[in-house]
């Protein structure tokens, strides 16, 4: 049997076991001392370390282990301290699955964890569920909630992109404009936007007026944007891959200063430097974002401790390098899952592999969860039934090359009518 | 006492790994004016061919003379000592590399955090070629199975191995390679990787007992690469005395090389341009999957293993034929046996070129990932370098003025390298044509090559990629 504590190192796992030791008088830490075994949990964490996904996974990675950190350094689980074990997926389905069964069957971890890129997720669910193995997934697809996978798959931490698209709309609709042009990559990842986005608008009154798709392998944009109606008040945009600059200055250099209203996700400029040379146009433009990469006034006294656990700056930077720009949108989803999966351990009694089923019956009964340190990005509200999380999404706009909070939506902005109950579904 | 910075640049050398990830650096490239820094590329290209064509023969014969420095190393070391501290270093390094599977197989799972993923990735695939070129024939004291051999295989032959007949072992055992590090879905997994440099390790020790040591040179291709890649380097040892020249001067004295030289330098060479090559929105075309939705490596197994093969293919024939045109038109008869093994070492130049150019983002992400392993090479909580958390940070491919810095850095090792490969090639054939007439026609067609093929490196830099 192969053991692993990854990146905490053990030495450093039992400086938390000695100060969690010393501590043990006080309420909150008697359990670690009181521990029936001391065997670590093992959170199997499936990071995208290769392959298109790998700047995520690095983020992922160090939110990841900071979050251990702290679980670790406050008692464990259940008085056991946490074991990550590692597997790169290569950001492929194949080898997704591949790090579940190893997680499974070679490393005996409790759960599996991590990944953001849906294709891994949809191709690793139904080995989770062949294996028995709770899955604990941080990828915003809503391949979750739309009832595809099955009841060992949950994702707890992180909201979904139907939800998330259609809570933009009363926000564009009553700030922006009523007139919206779309222009979005031609292939799933846009069409989805398109399906989502249109639909929860026009419920609002507003009036989509064109949408413009571009080809996924296009590098030059400029022979599009006369497809743009003149009356246009605002344009949705969500392009990705690498030519996404050059579709923003080529935007730029289409409309100058008399530019529409320009509402996009922070997907497309995730990681990136916002004083690019060109993306200047994008001043005074909104953005979706699934948690504030810049410190806003009100910054809560969470969100500050959670950027000091990772080591990222009020800029959404590494505090090491002001330059390393992190995935901030994103990487809480993985902070909150493992605390969620705390929760769900300590909520269910949650001794070794035989209490799987307990510890997932214990995470569907969850329902609030309120802003805390462990949900920064804001409280959430868990449905059991279609194993999704719903929560606050933010919209910020650029102000001299930084990100300042405009709107916060409702959580109730978020919900649609359920599409699955994965209770009914037997273990 | 050596600085910690000092310390961190040496490890990084050699100690790193393997990513195949770029980050978000293709997004500001896109933004760089590379529709004129390529033409701009090829212009010196273009300039150091017309040079070649137009100055007397003398020039390149002296630009590819050698310098005997007044050191002998047999006053330092006898021929015997030298032998022997060969072997020395080699179980070493054998000892090195079986401690580096066992933590392949015990380590961390991480591909980032383990010792045998990160090694190999990068002292065997991305230093190693430069060592070579810089130090010169280094791996002849690394090679972990040369030690072992002279012990027990050094008069044990049970089969000759024909030195052209070998390269096809080599050949092949660098398109298997090959296929395993560009098409395999899991090159860098720990385990995977330890069960293949295992069996590796085994095959050759087998290999040897059959062709003695005499395999490790013709038949074993890492030996084969590194020893080729060292008859470019600057400097080179023969009989005690140290050398030194131009890259690739060394081979005025070597005037026939195997035939198969041209297969074995045609599959590196395609390697190391597909790499890079199969990231491209072009290749996503041609294989018809959406680069913006790519689904890993292993949605690509087949179409990759094509195209690897065919470029690989491709690029023999083409090579081939370059050679076989420019000298056909010649009024001096020359058999092509004789010099298409020779004329392939220019390939030798470009491989490296791109090897360079290709890698260095990878690299410069996983020394990073290096260094902490190193502090740390058993996971478990060692701190031998006292660097704490280190994060790594990839800042370098965020903004424009490093994104640009590194650019010109791959696109000066493209040209430089064909512009060694054009001198080169010239060098080759004054060695055995006549006249400067034969020597600019059997030219043509090779300039054309080399005028083509750094475009295309300079394009990989260029174009969108997936990753």
């Amino acid at each position: 049997m192969k053991k692993i504590i990854n990146n905490i190192s053990r030495r450093k796992l039992m400086k938390g076991v000695a100060a969690a030791g010393s501590v043990a008088s006080m309420p909150g830490f008697v359990r670690y001392s009181q521990a029936a075994s001391s065997a670590p949990i093992k959170i199997g964490f499936q990071v995208h370390r290769t392959g298109i996904g790998a700047a995520y996974g690095r983020w992922y990675d160090r939110t990841t282990q900071a979050a251990v950190k702290v679980i670790n350094d406050a008692g464990g689980i259940n008085g056991r301290p946490v074991e990550v074990v590692a597997e790169d997926d290569g950001t492929d389905p194949k080898r997704g699955a591949e790090a579940l069964e190893k997680f499974a069957n070679q490393h005996n971890c409790d759960v599996g964890f991590g990944t953001l890129f849906s294709h891994v997720v949809i191709g690793s669910a139904p080995r989770a569920g062949e294996l028995k193995l709770p899955y604990f997934v941080v990828s915003e697809g809503h391949h979750v909630a739309s009832g595809m996978l099955n009841r060992y798959t949950l994702q707890p931490g992180i909201t979904d992109v139907k939800s998330q698209v259609q809570a933009m709309a009363p926000f564009v609709k009553e700030n922006l404009g009523k007139k919206v042009t779309m222009v979005y990559p031609d292939f799933a990842f846009g069409h989805d936007h398109r399906d989502y986005f249109s639909a929860a608008f026009e419920a609002q009154g507003g009036q989509i007026i064109a949408k413009v798709p571009i080809p996924p392998t296009e590098s030059s944009f400029s022979k599009y944007f006369p497809k743009i109606p003149r009356d246009t008040e605002v344009i949705y945009h969500v392009m990705v891959g690498p030519a996404v600059l050059t579709f923003v200055k080529e935007l730029g250099e289409f409309y100058g200063s008399k530019s529409p209203k320009l509402f996009g996700f922070i997907d497309s400029v995730e990681a990136v430097d916002l004083s690019t040379p060109g993306l200047e146009f994008l001043d005074g433009s909104y953005f979706w974002e699934g948690n504030p990469r810049y410190a806003q006034a009100n910054q809560s006294d969470h969100d500050k401790f959670y950027r000091a656990a990772i080591g990222v700056d009020a800029n959404g930077a590494s505090v090491s390098d002001p330059k390393d720009v992190s995935t901030y949108a994103h990487m809480f989803g993985c902070w909150e899952t493992l605390h969620i999966i705390k929760k769900g351990m300590e909520e269910s009694g949650y001794s070794g592999i035989g209490d799987r089923t307990k510890l997932i019956e214990a995470v569907e009964s969850m329902s609030n969860m309120p802003l805390s340190q462990a949900h920064p990005q804001g409280a959430k509200i868990f449905n059991g039934k279609t194993h999704q999380t719903f929560g606050h999404q933010y919209i910020t706009k650029m102000t001299n090359g930084k990100l300042v909070l405009a709107h916060t939506t409702s959580i109730e902005d978020t919900f649609y009518p359920d599409e699955v109950d994965y209770t009914k579904q037997s273990f | 006492m050596i600085s910690k910075h000092l310390l961190f640049f040496l490890i990084g050398i050699f100690l790193p790994i393997i990513t195949f990830a770029h980050v978000s650096e293709r997004a500001l490239i896109l933004l760089l004016p590379t529709e004129f820094y390529i033409p701009a590329g090829i212009s010196v290209l273009i300039l150091t061919i017309l040079i070649a064509y137009l100055t007397p023969v003398s020039f390149i014969t002296s630009l590819f003379s050698s310098y005997k420095l007044k050191i002998n190393i047999y006053n330092y070391i006898s021929l015997k000592a030298l032998e022997n501290l060969k072997i020395i270093t080699s179980c070493i390094s054998l000892v090195f590399l079986l401690t580096l599977i066992m933590l392949g197989f015990n380590g961390s799972r991480d591909p980032l955090a383990n010792p045998l993923s990160l090694f190999i990735w990068s002292v065997w695939f991305m230093v190693m070629p430069v060592i070579q070129i810089i130090f010169g024939n280094v791996w002849a004291f690394l090679n972990p199975w040369y030690g072992i051999g002279r012990l027990f295989f050094k008069n044990k032959i049970m089969f000759e191995l024909n030195q052209n007949f070998s390269l096809i072992f080599s050949s092949v055992g660098f398109l298997l390679f090959s296929l395993f590090m560009l098409v395999d879905i899991a090159p860098d997994d720990p385990d995977r990787l330890a069960n293949i440099v295992t069996l590796y390790l085994l095959l050759n020790f087998i290999f040897m007992r059959f062709f003695g040591v005499n395999w490790l040179e013709r038949g074993e291709c890492f030996t084969a690469f590194y020893g080729l890649l060292s008859k470019l380097s600057w400097i080179w040892i023969v009989d005690g005395k140290i050398y030194i020249g131009f890259f690739g001067s060394q081979l005025k004295k070597i005037h026939t090389f195997p035939p198969m030289s041209v297969l074995f330098l045609s599959i590196i060479l395609a390697t190391l341009s597909f790499d890079g090559l199969n990231e491209t929105f072009l290749w996503f075309k041609v294989i018809d999957v959406n680069p913006l939705e790519f689904y890993g490596r292993s949605s690509v197994v087949i179409e990759n293993s094509l195209g690897l093969i065919t470029f690989a293919i491709l690029l023999f024939f083409i090579f081939s034929t370059t050679i076989f045109l420019g000298h056909k038109f010649t009024n001096e008869r020359v058999s092509f046996n004789k010099i298409i093994g020779i004329n392939s070492i220019a390939l030798l130049p470009i491989a490296l070129a791109y090897h360079i150019a290709h890698y260095l983002t990878s690299f410069l992400v996983n020394i990073q990932y290096s260094y902490k392993v190193a502090s740390d090479p058993l996971n478990n909580g060692m701190d031998l370098f006292n660097i704490g958390d280190l994060n790594v940070t990839t800042s370098f491919f965020n903004t424009i003025e490093t994104v640009k810095l590194i650019w010109l850095i791959q696109a000066s090792a493209i040209v430089i390298g064909h512009v060694i490969a054009v001198l080169l090639a010239h060098s080759i054939c004054e060695g055995y044509l006549k006249t400067k007439s034969s020597i600019l026609i059997s030219q043509f067609p090779i300039s054309l090559f080399m005028i083509g093929y750094t475009f295309l490196g300079l394009w990989i830099l260029s174009t969108p990629t997936v990753g």
